[in-house]
């Protein structure tokens, strides 16, 4: 006789724990299980930088330990491999071979590092990512003394700060598009980044893509359209992709972004099974439209809405922000919002300023705050966070948003004083 | 559940409650230290309180990447382990009333946790503007004052901010600070001390 729970996870990470909690919360008697390809219960993928550059000992990364899910009722098997789904039957099939039935299923099945497997170079030793423990852990092993980090996203930055942290003598981040992070940066903001990515001695090119790992055995050198930096590894960080390859086989829609297609309840088109995660496409809060982001905090809060819908309740999930954010080891960075490119030049007005080493930049589109860009400080991340999502609602005609008055557009320190006055009580 | 309140219209911004926090909390006066910031946009604009308000669903549960943050479901109270916080600034990004922040001493980001139920800030508030009060209690009183501001005699208008505290407040303020903390407090540094914190916040919103 197959095992049948009630409620099937698959995938420990942010999203499905907590969709498992969630689930036992709302109706206790109701079975659980969570089932992790990984042996290990959920910890931070973000805080992994800070376990390579030896700041958190391993224990510091975890979020919860096994025995919070025992102590919760919720079934915990990890170190397993999900072969398929059958929808029609409801049934999980395992690589071991056994079958789960399930009432209600949770997808939670994150993203994987994307890897340039056809260029040459990167099959040798020394070429690593940083999605989980195991990467950090091997890289770590291997060692070296110099690295290039390609990409310049948050696993970047915060990739190439901690290997300079943990004592590499020389580390070179490389970015093929013509400034860092320009999904999230203007090129102002991203200037200030480099110098302060430069300050911790890290080296910074732009503009050059990657165009080959050097090495016969092990990697000894990047190749990239300029130059060809020697090097002892190579870290990727060229972005991540929704994992969803068991949900495709399966039969679940996907969305026109290729993640999993969520309403607001978090179910998938399939009846009886919902999805949570990196590895849906939901709603940007401030654009409206579909969007997929890969942030914890969605991720959490999407894995409660749907562990709590599928044990029952109907909660609903407004949609997520893009959160463009590092805050460690002297890295101070939020980009929240549109940047300039996306906004027409005529309803643009850009205000920037640099004082006491903080550097801000405003971007108003319409008179209405639309971009926030800053490198030094989260001083007032709250204030500029909170009207960037009451302007969201504008298109909803009943918002309370308020544009920057004409007086108050010259410059950041207006702005700032008059969003400080708009918010009373 | 008990919750803090500010009143803007009673606060004088004396800045005694960010004092007593910031003592207790690290021992010293530091403003940046404190877990109540009472923020000031100019010398007519009304005052606003950001202090942690243990929302019904707290933005910062979700965003916290180290999972630290919690409601606790019987008391109300959102409560954080700080000591494991790896100050990802997730939490202070997201809260929607400005609470969370980074304390230098701790190299975490914190927020109010009331005092374990009895606030240092409200006890030592001279003019009553902090109160901790039911939920029920504070919302009747805020429907009250908004009703008074239309049909009352003062109108929408900016209200005068109420003058500081008296020499005899200070000595109140201080020993209520001194008998918290089993310390003797000199009421004449506390004064000082606190003009210099409104001091601050004045320049903050300038």
């Amino acid at each position: 006789m197959d095992a049948c729970f009630d409620i099937l996870i698959i995938g420990c990470g942010a999203a499905g724990s907590s969709a498992a909690f969630a689930a036992k919360k709302t109706s206790p008697a109701l079975s659980v299980c969570v089932l992790g390809s990984e042996d290990l219960p959920v910890y931070s993928a973000p805080a992994l930088p800070d376990l390579l550059s030896g700041e958190l000992s391993r224990e510091g990364v975890f979020v919860r330990e096994r025995s919070d899910y025992e102590s919760a009722g919720i079934v915990l098997r990890l170190g397993e491999t999900v072969r398929a789904i059958d929808p029609e039957r409801r049934e999980v099939h395992l690589e071991s071979g056994e079958a789960l039935r399930y009432g209600e299923l949770i997808l939670a099945t994150g993203s994987q590092p994307i890897r340039l497997r056809r260029m040459q170079g990167t099959d040798l030793p020394g070429n690593f990512v940083m999605k989980s423990m195991a990467d950090v852990d091997a890289m770590a092993a291997y060692g070296g003394s110099r690295a290039v980090v390609v990409g310049s996203g948050a696993i970047g930055l915060e990739g190439s700060m901690a290997l300079k942290a943990r004592g590499f003598e020389q580390v070179t981040l490389v970015e093929a598009l013509d400034w860092l992070s320009p999904k999230s940066l203007d090129k102002e903001t991203s200037d200030e980044l480099a110098a302060v990515l430069e300050s911790f001695g890290v080296e910074v090119l732009t503009g050059e893509a990657v165009q080959g790992v050097l090495g016969e055995t092990r990697v000894t050198g990047v190749r990239t359209a300029k130059r060809d930096i020697p090097c002892d590894l190579v870290l990727w960080g060229i972005g991540m992709r929704p994992d969803v390859e068991l949900a495709k086989a399966a039969g679940i829609p996907l969305g026109q972004l290729g993640a999993i297609r969520v309403d607001e309840r978090m179910c998938t088109g399939l009846s009886h099974v919902y999805a949570c995660g990196d590895c849906v496409e939901s709603t940007d809060a401030l654009t409206g439209k579909p969007a997929v982001h890969l942030f914890w905090e969605p991720a959490q809060r999407g894995g409660s809405v749907a562990g709590a819908n599928a044990a029952g309740a109907d909660e609903v999930y407004q949609g997520s922000l893009a959160v463009f954010l590092t805050n460690k080891g002297g890295l101070s960075i939020l980009a929240l919002g549109k940047t300039a490119r996306e906004i027409t030049p005529e309803e643009r007005v850009i205000l920037q300023e640099k004082r006491d080493g903080v550097f801000r930049r405003l971007l108003l589109e319409d008179g209405y705050l639309a971009g926030v860009q800053t490198v030094g400080s989260l001083a007032d991340a709250d204030l500029l966070c909170a009207v960037l999502k009451r302007n969201a609602e504008r298109s909803n005609g009943w918002s309370l948003a308020v544009p920057v008055p004409e007086e108050c557009r010259c410059s950041v320190r207006d702005v700032m004083r008059f969003l400080r006055r708009q918010r009373r009580g | 559940m008990k919750r803090l309140s500010f009143d803007p219209a009673r606060c004088s911004l004396c800045g005694a409650c960010a004092l007593a926090c910031s003592l207790s909390r690290c021992g010293r006066p530091e403003p940046a230290e404190s877990r109540i910031r009472i923020e000031c946009a100019g010398p007519d604009e009304p005052l606003r309180s950001a202090v942690c308000a243990h929302c019904e669903q707290p933005a910062c549960v979700s965003a916290c990447m180290r999972g630290i943050i919690e409601k606790d479901e019987k008391s109300g109270l959102v409560t954080r382990r700080w000591e494991n916080c790896f100050a990802c600034g997730a939490c202070a990004v997201y809260c929607p009333v400005g609470a969370s922040s980074q304390e230098p001493s701790k190299k975490a980001f914190t927020a109010c946790d009331l005092c374990g139920g009895d606030p240092l800030c409200v006890a030592v508030c001279p003019s009553g503007a902090l109160r901790f009060e039911e939920d029920a209690e504070g919302s009747a009183r805020r429907r009250s004052a908004y009703a008074g501001r239309f049909f009352g005699s003062g109108g929408d208008k900016a209200q005068e901010r109420p003058g500081l505290p008296s020499q005899a407040d200070w000595e109140r303020i201080a020993s209520a600070v001194g008998g918290r903390l089993g310390v003797a407090v000199d009421p004449e540094s506390l004064a000082d001390a606190c003009s210099r914190q409104r001091k601050a916040w004045e320049e903050e919103g300038m």
